[in-house]
């Protein structure tokens, strides 16, 4: 072995002694070296020097190596370096986090100042963030994570997850909504790999204390050190119970010690929606509603009468008098076409030798896109104001003991209408367009201080009203406050004194969340109008809700209050030490437990905390760099299980061979500059299965005061009855996960990076409500047992591409996910024959429909085909025809076979491309996501439909394609009209089933970089001014909105946005 | 290697230190030890008696239109099919039998799973099970009653078996429950063949009734106030003797149609083979009960005018008949139906009487009897109307004018020649355009019924309306206040499963066919002569074209059939009948008619205006075509989907 890798050995095994925390090594780096020196020799040669970034300013703990040598050193808080050399000769080797590596040549020089250059893309140094806390260098990785740089998910938005989507390999995410508040993304690990009610969704730990997916979107990335994504068994088996789904780990930076650094971002961005669903104009809407009427009408039968008179479409055509003769455009009166949002950040660190603190404090302020009535003095727009406060302290209590207490707050202050901003978009549609304006002018009833709402009735009741979108956004809104505390508290202690490479920690934090909200709201006066002459220009208005008390002021409504605690306490030993240096041995044990609590529970049993305990431990032993092997367990319990299956254990095994390090290989490492080969295999527990509120399957669930009977001559007697709500059954317990991973590192010319990753799950014990019983069994409630099994599997690959030529610098950035799964086993009858009603071997998400062939082509071929009885509505020419796939003559769910691919991708991706120019940076990033299905909800769009007070307005692109008496268009986009939702046509069918893939032109980013004495001048560090947008353009095959919304399409659309920001460091 | 010895050694010491405090019992142990559990249910004697009750709550709701599946099933009703969504009936799930649209994917009225209207009744047996495994358990329960608490549940062990059994067919015996945790092979159970159903049951029935007086089941009900409704022996007994009169009947004694039943190992189901002496045992087993009922009290209803009432003749055979129905426990009454609450039948049955905002008080009258049911009356001589020499049958549909004779219509109206001089029983059970009402409430006279379209009680909008022209008088308590705003008050009487009638016509029934031609007059002139007519001698010996029917069996047969479907006409029991009698397939398979209710009368109540269009109006219309497929709609389908998960059930034969 050279000189050279044993130091890389002996380094490596260092950092690994002492790294529990994330970027935790820093502190310990100093006392490091000065245990490698005790190895080499004195010499009286040495070199000085500053290390600065790129922008002037001083880089504190860089660390500066004589390459070939043990001598090495690292910079101090200017920035400054000594480092002795053994010869004159030789080559420094300075590296850093999140910074590219430098080798200069000495020759001779006694000075030598460096620049480093930031480096999104290497976490090589630091080590990635691992289970509990620990950081593993990339070389020493067993287990499939994935470390993202934080940089990667910043953006012009306030919620993180809106980020995820193609950026981390291994992750299906996608957002179906726009709206401040409500746009978090989806995102799974790997897919969806379990089905049931349980929990499908990954386990997230920010600073290893279990957080929501909101806490996740409200991360702030300037406050992220580091973001991980353990995907594997090997990864996560340390979480046990709670990481069957993968973890999400993110640790937040940490003080530095040295002079106060500040840092300021602020943007300003302008959003607005990507695309709003299209309306026919009303003059087609009111033919077309006739024609519903009429076209349903059975021959022989009197028609009903037609809902528009000729005179109304034709003065509405003429373009008379708007308030005598409505002509409602509800987006355009209920939506604005951009708003403004803003966003800040500062933080601040420094401290000293014994104390270090890291200070950030964001505010960001992300509104709606509704209008308002100016005669309201309340905003109805939707306004989500977020304050996070976060400060995190570290004190070197002992020289061998840190302690460091982490605290945060998120508050958010949310303002909106009534029922918030997706209802405001479905009502745009859900509306009459003609029968009434949204308001009247002032002048009409000029003694009025409310808003003269139009309205009309609804039938002769005078009772009941239409829906007037307008009214019903305006005439009030809620409001909401939540808040978010956390505080930890951890202590290191390093028991090197008793033997080296032994540390232990112990963490506890508590969690405090709160939500409560109200609303305000008035009662709208509504009003009528009435022609005064015969030229449909003049009217007056009356009043038509007296009877029902419209008020001018507000009255309140209370709302929900929630809360929820979570408190934790982890203790972790940890041990590290390279024996006779090729024996790298680790070890780590931890025990932990958590215990959650929440206020709004309806029961006992609910009412009862929920409590986890974990004892896990990890054995890690690698030889000479080359071959590695970890071993990790959990022995898990969980209160939800009987005594005899409460706690699981879950082993997992992993090994890891460096091919790029054997001797061998030297010859091929300028072209190949690495090849790493990993496996792990293992079983994760779950015990997140079941719905909620069915926490306790051990315990019976009787309620003795149900039903009952009453006797006596007047039933005057009466007692109540017993309900079996559950029977107990002792022998549920763990859903079961074995993972087996295979992976391939390889980098090509020290500028491309691969990762591929090959995966295959297995899940059993899935908790499935037993169908074998029959029902003469009588039992009250389903009998549920561990019995399900499914699959997945699929392949996670990244690349990257690092080039820098000259003043030109060159990134290039892909993932690809794909992620399927397969049901194995489900508790379902024997369908005989019908093998296509089984859902064994299909996905989870698989929907099932009926198959819609055409439209039936006239009545006589409905008579002349198979019974479709969906209601009692006669199926004529132009409904649609279904397949009797059974031939039994009848259409009914023996007839249902699986439809289309799920909804949620199978293949999400990403790639994108930066380009720099000195302190000119460009980036371009597309992301699409492809296999899925969607699924139009032709209930939700029925024109005509009156469902209470909500008449549906017409979609443009049902009047441009439907089928009518005149044009019998068997392929038109929408069956014959009808004045109400049709139960033949609005069945689950493959008619009304779209292909959900996308691609999108998801962010470009375009930045300038200042720095140098004119900055200096201002007292500044360095200023960074950018431009950047997102959600610009989207490239798909279905056009009646936003593909990414999937399902949710009449909601609130996704945001385009345009965004310019400043940064300054100070 | 020490070195490497003492570092474990001392990792493990502090593991152990971390760990052992984490360790102590109860972190996960957060359950309380007093959560209920069904032992809960048995700790004493006012625990079991809810467990008890909910057993009684495990039994159908009889009185509801929704859940009966006798009611709007057949042909005595009809109601206008697009009622549904706004309707006061609610569902359409019986009616869709009545239309043909029974299915085997969804089942309307299914009883066996608890769906299409029915709820499971597999699940009110195994209650009926767990309270007679756990019975022992309350200490404070006295012995008496614990004896009678058994023979309850008993009972309505077997009354759920025999429910089945009559929609089903052959039905699987569930007399001990199958452990939640049993292996799929034990809950596969099979059907078992009819003729040990019905030993199955009748036994049961037997243990429910057994013991002397003071043991077991009442005699009689003492505590009125607080345990009216619960079952006595002579109840029992009478829903034993139901169960073997139907057995006895011809769809399950000596019916070949369904040799072709079979289990999948080739057990029969049906027992092809006629056997005399099944009649004889259900003419013993009514006998049985009649003697009991008789004895605790069980007596024809009659009316007993108090007070303010009316007690004119006519009026007090009507009240005779209507009350024998809807008076709140009556001494006709043998067994009620324990769920639900008449109400829904009454604003159902009785249209608008007064000049009411039209929606406001409820009052639908969509409970509409077929022309068929008007038909079926006997004349005012007892006898059918196409058998009576003095009725003009050829010319039943001709108008002709009320006189003040008529005293059950309003003198001078003009109606078909149908509803004139017909029995007591005719004008007590339904109401027509021009026929009146007795109600208590209103005092005298009795109220005119307006039926024509937009007239006090007829037609005014397109949905909820009397599609027939017809009312069903029989089911409205005398009690109903139409309140003046509008609000309605019902009198909530106790809906029959069995009154005395019903179980003196089985009684006829089962002797005739043992050739007993004697008793049978007995028990049907008891009724007649409670209804206000003739005995059947006097009868058919002096009005009927064929005199001598009632001699041989096959005529009093059918005299005891149509006496039966008269006296318990509108109660359920017709849809039963017509099969266990095997008649369905002629009965079910005709045209259903009604008057043309559409026309409109005059603005006024003048009588003018009340006779205008009286020819339009007194049309006979088609309202439905029925069809009744034999053998395949004698018996309820198995849901498709429980031949799959129980792979040992088979479908009922053209299911």
């Amino acid at each position: 072995m050279t000189k050279q890798t044993k130091y890389q050995t002996k380094t490596i095994m260092y950092r690994r002694i002492f790294t529990w925390g994330s970027m935790k090594y820093l502190c310990y780096l100093l006392l490091l070296m000065a245990t490698a020196f005790e190895s080499v020799a004195q010499s009286n040669n040495s070199v000085t020097g500053k290390v600065t970034d790129v922008k002037g300013g001083p880089l504190p703990g860089v660390s500066v190596t004589v390459k070939g040598s043990a001598n090495g050193s690292v910079t101090d808080r200017e920035g400054k370096y000594t480092v002795k050399l053994t010869s004159g000769g030789g080559t420094l080797v300075f590296s850093f986090v999140g910074y590219k590596k430098q080798e200069i040549t000495i020759a001779g020089r006694k000075t030598i100042n460096v620049e480093l250059q930031e480096d999104d893309n290497t976490l090589e140094e630091v080590g990635i963030v691992a289970a509990y806390g620990a950081t593993v260098k990339k070389g020493s990785l067993v287990g499939s994570i994935t470390s993202i740089s934080p940089k990667e998910l910043k953006g012009p938005t306030s919620n993180l997850t809106t980020m995820l989507a193609g950026k981390v390999p291994g992750m299906i995410a996608y957002q179906r909504s726009g709206e401040p508040g409500a746009d978090n993304a989806q995102f799974f690990i790997r897919g969806v790999a379990s089905f049931g009610s349980g929990k499908i969704d990954p386990l997230i730990l920010i600073d290893g204390m279990e957080s929501t997916p909101t806490d996740l979107a409200r991360m702030q990335p300037d406050d992220i050190s580091a973001f991980s994504v353990l995907k594997d068994a090997s990864a996560a088996a340390l979480y046990g119970s709670r990481a069957a789904n993968g973890v999400i780990l993110i640790s937040t930076k940490k003080g530095i010690d040295g002079k106060t650094k500040f840092f300021f971002r602020a943007e300003n961005s302008v959003s607005g929606n990507t695309q709003n669903f299209k309306m026919a104009d009303n003059i087609t809407y009111m033919k077309l509603a006739n024609e519903a009427v009429l076209t349903r009408t059975l021959p022989g039968f009197k028609s009903s009468p037609e809902p528009y008179s000729k005179t109304k479409i034709d003065r509405t055509a003429a373009g008379m008098n708007p308030y005598l003769y409505p002509n409602n455009d509800w987006v355009d009166a209920l939506i604005k076409d951009y708003t403004m949002n803003q966003r800040f950040n500062f933080n601040m660190t420094g401290g000293g030798k014994n104390a270090q603190y890291y200070i950030a404090a964001t505010h960001n302020i992300d509104n709606g896109v509704l209008k308002t009535e100016a005669l309201n003095e309340y905003d109805n727009n939707i306004s989500l104001k977020t304050t996070q406060i976060r400060s995190n302290v570290t004190v070197n209590l002992t020289p061998t003991t840190v302690g460091e207490v982490r605290t945060s707050g998120t508050f958010d202050d949310y303002q909106g209408p009534i029922g918030g901003g997706t209802n405001v978009f479905n009502q745009a549609l859900w509306s009459n367009p003609v029968l009434f304006p949204a308001v009247y002018p002032a002048s009409a009833s000029p003694f009025e201080k409310h808003p003269l709402f139009g309205n009309a009735y609804i039938g002769s009741s005078f009772l009941s009203f239409y829906n007037n979108p307008y009214a019903n956004m305006v005439s009030g809104f809620q409001q909401s406050n939540t808040s978010t505390l956390n505080v930890q508290l951890e202590v290191k202690q390093d028991f090197k004194f008793i033997t080296p490479g032994l540390s232990a920690r112990v963490m506890a934090y508590t969690t405090r969340y709160s939500k409560f909200d109200f609303s305000r709201r008035f009662n709208p006066y509504f009003y009528g109008a009435t022609p005064t002459d015969a030229s449909g220009q003049n009217y007056n208005i009356s009043l038509l809700n007296e009877q029902s008390g419209p008020t001018e002021y507000l009255n309140y409504v209370p709302g929900t209050r929630t809360a929820n605690t979570r408190t934790d306490l982890q203790a972790v030993v940890n041990y590290n030490r390279t024996f006779a240096e090729k024996h790298n041995v680790g070890g780590m044990l931890i025990t932990q437990m958590s215990n959650y609590v929440t206020a709004n529970a309806n029961d006992l049993q609910a009412a009862l905390p929920a409590r986890n305990q974990n004892l896990a431990g990890q054995l890690t032993y690698g030889y000479d760099t080359r071959y590695l092997f970890q071993a990790d367990y959990a022995y898990n319990g969980s209160e939800r299980f009987a005594k005899k299956n409460r706690f699981g254990f879950f082993p997992t095994v992993g090994v890891a061979w460096n091919a790029s390090n054997e001797k061998f290989f030297e010859p091929l490492r300028s072209i190949i500059s690495n090849l790493k080969l990993r496996g792990s295999y293992g079983k994760i527990g779950n015990d997140a299965i079941g719905n909620p509120a069915d926490r306790f399957f051990y315990l019976a669930d009787v309620n003795l005061n149900s039903g009952g009977a009453s006797f006596g001559t007047d039933n005057g007697y009466f007692r109540p009855g017993v309900a079996i709500n559950r029977y107990p059954n002792e022998n549920i317990t763990w859903e079961e996960s074995r993972t087996l991973n295979l992976g391939l590192e390889l980098s090509l010319f020290n500028s491309l990076n691969f990762v591929f990753e090959a995966y295959k799950t297995h899940r059993s014990n899935i908790l499935m409500t037993r169908s074998t019983i029959p029902t003469t069994m009588g039992l009250a409630a389903g009998v549920q047992t561990n019995v399900g099994e499914a699959e997945s599997k699929g392949i996670d690959v990244s690349m990257d591409y690092n080039k820098t030529f000259g003043a030109f610098s060159l990134q290039a950035r892909g993932t690809f996910t794909y992620a399927t799964n397969k049901l194995l086993v489900n508790e379902e009858p024997n369908f005989g024959a019908l093998t296509y009603l089984s859902r064994v071997g299909n996905s989870l998400g698989q929907n099932y429909g009926y198959i819609a062939e055409r439209l039936f082509v006239d009545d006589e071929e409905v008579r002349n085909s198979p019974r479709q009885a969906f209601g009692n509505d006669p199926v004529r020419g132009g409904d649609i025809k279904y397949r009797d796939v059974n031939g039994d003559g009848i259409i009914s769910g023996l007839d249902i076979v699986p439809l289309g691919l799920p909804i949620s991708p199978e293949i999400v991706y990403g790639f994108q491309v930066a380009g720099g120019y000195k302190k000119f940076n460009i980036g371009i990033f597309f992301q699409g996501s492809t296999r899925s299905s969607m699924w139009i909800n032709p209930g939700n769009i029925t024109p005509f439909h009156l469902n209470g007070p909500f008449q549906n307005g017409l979609l443009k692109s049902i009047a441009d394609s439907y089928w009518s008496e005149d044009n019998r268009n068997m392929n038109a986009f929408w069956p014959r009209l009808s004045s109400s939702i049709n139960p033949n046509n609005s069945q689950i069918s493959n008619w009304w089933m779209r292909n959900g893939s996308f691609l999108r032109v998801k962010s470009v980013e375009i930045s300038y970089d200042i720095s140098g004495k004119s900055v200096e001048k201002l007292g500044l560090g360095s200023i960074r001014l950018y431009a950047n947008g997102t959600n610009l353009f989207v490239n798909s095959s279905f056009k009646m909105w936003d593909p990414e919304q999937g399902g949710n399409g009449l909601g609130y659309p996704l945001q385009k946005v345009y965004n310019f920001g400043l940064n300054v460091n100070f | 290697m020490k070195l490497f010895k003492n570092t474990y050694f001392i990792l493990s010491a502090m593991v152990l230190t971390l760990v052992m405090p984490s360790c102590k019992k109860g972190f996960l142990d957060i359950v309380p030890d007093n959560l209920p559990t069904l032992d809960n249910a048995f700790v004493n004697r006012s625990e079991a008696e809810k467990f008890l009750f909910t057993c009684y709550s495990g039994l159908p709701d009889e009185a509801n239109l929704n859940t009966n599946p006798g009611m709007n099933t057949g042909d005595e009703f009809w109601i206008n099919p697009i009622t549904a969504p706004f309707g006061q009936i609610g569902t359409l799930e019986p009616f869709n039998i009545a239309q043909g649209l029974q299915s085997k994917i969804s089942p309307s009225m299914n009883y066996w799973d608890g769906s299409g209207g029915g709820k499971s009744l597999w699940r009110g047996i195994r209650n009926c099970n767990i309270f007679l495994e756990n019975v022992d358990k309350p200490i404070d329960l006295a012995p008496y009653e614990k004896e009678r608490w058994i023979a309850e549940v008993k009972f309505i062990k077997a009354y759920l078996h025999w429910y089945l059994f009559r929609m089903y067919g052959s039905i699987p015996i569930v007399d001990k429950n199958i452990a939640v945790d049993a292996n799929i092979e034990e809950v596969r159970v099979s059907r078992q063949p009819v003729d040990s159903v019905v030993n199955y049951i009748s036994n049961l029935l037997d243990e429910a009734a057994s013991g002397g007086s003071g043991v077991g089941l009442p005699d009689k009900i003492q505590a009125a106030a607080t345990e009216m409704g619960r079952i006595t022996k002579p109840a029992a007994l009478a829903i034993k003797a139901r169960l073997l009169v139907t057995a006895a009947s011809p769809l399950f004694n000596g019916n070949p149609d369904f040799s072709g039943l079979r289990n999948k190992d080739g057990q029969a189901l049906f027992n092809p083979a006629y056997d005399a002496k099944k009649w004889q045992r259900a003419a013993n087993a009514c006998k049985a009960a009649i003697d009991a009922a008789e004895a605790s009290g069980v007596a024809l209803y009659q009316f007993v005018p108090t007070g303010l009432q009316v007690a004119d003749k006519a009026t007090k055979i009507e009240m005779n008949i209507r009350n024998a129905v809807c008076e709140k426990w009556n001494k006709e009454l043998l067994i009620s139906s324990v769920v639900g609450n008449t109400r829904n039948i009454q604003m159902n049955a009785c249209p608008n009487l007064f000049l009411a905002p039209q929606f406001d008080n409820g009052l639908s009258g969509q409970l509409a009897p077929t022309l068929k049911m008007a038909e079926m009356f006997y004349t005012k001589n007892g006898v059918p109307i196409n058998e009576d020499r003095t009725f003009d049958y050829d010319n039943r549909y001709t108008l002709k004018t009320v006189t003040a004779q008529d005293s059950a219509m309003v003198n001078g109206y003009l109606t078909v020649g149908l509803h004139f001089n017909r029995e007591p029983r005719f004008y007590a059970d339904v109401m027509f355009d021009g026929a009146k009402m007795y109600m208590q409430s209103n005092q005298k006279p009795p109220i005119p019924i307006y039926a024509k379209t937009n007239a006090i009680s007829g037609k005014k909008q397109n949905i909820i309306y009397s599609i027939s022209g017809y009312y069903t008088k029989k089911l409205i308590n005398m009690n109903l206040v139409i309140g003046a705003t509008g609000g309605v008050t019902t009198e909530n009487y106790p809906w029959p499963i069995m009154r005395l009638a019903d179980l003196y016509l089985l009684y006829a029934e089962a002797l005739n066919e043992t050739g007993d031609l004697a008793t049978p007059l007995i028990y049907l002139n008891k009724i007649r002569d409670r209804a206000g007519l003739p005995t059947v001698e006097n009868s058919w010996t002096n009005f009927s074209t064929n005199p001598g029917k009632y001699t041989n069996q096959a005529g009093l047969r059918e005299i005891i059939q149509q006496e039966r479907a008269i006296e318990l006409a509108f109660e359920g029991s017709r849809f039963w009948d017509l099969r266990r009698w095997k008649k369905a397939g002629s009965a079910l398979n005709a045209p259903v008619y009604g008057w043309n209710v559409s026309v409109e009368g005059g603005a006024t109540t003048s009588l003018a205006d009340l006779n205008k269009n009286a020819q339009e109006y007194n049309t006979r219309v088609l309202l439905f075509n029925q069809t009744f497929v034999s053998p395949r709609d004698y018996f309820w389908p198995i849901r498709e989907n429980n031949l799959q998960v129980n792979p040992k059930l088979v479908q009922n034969l053209g299911w």
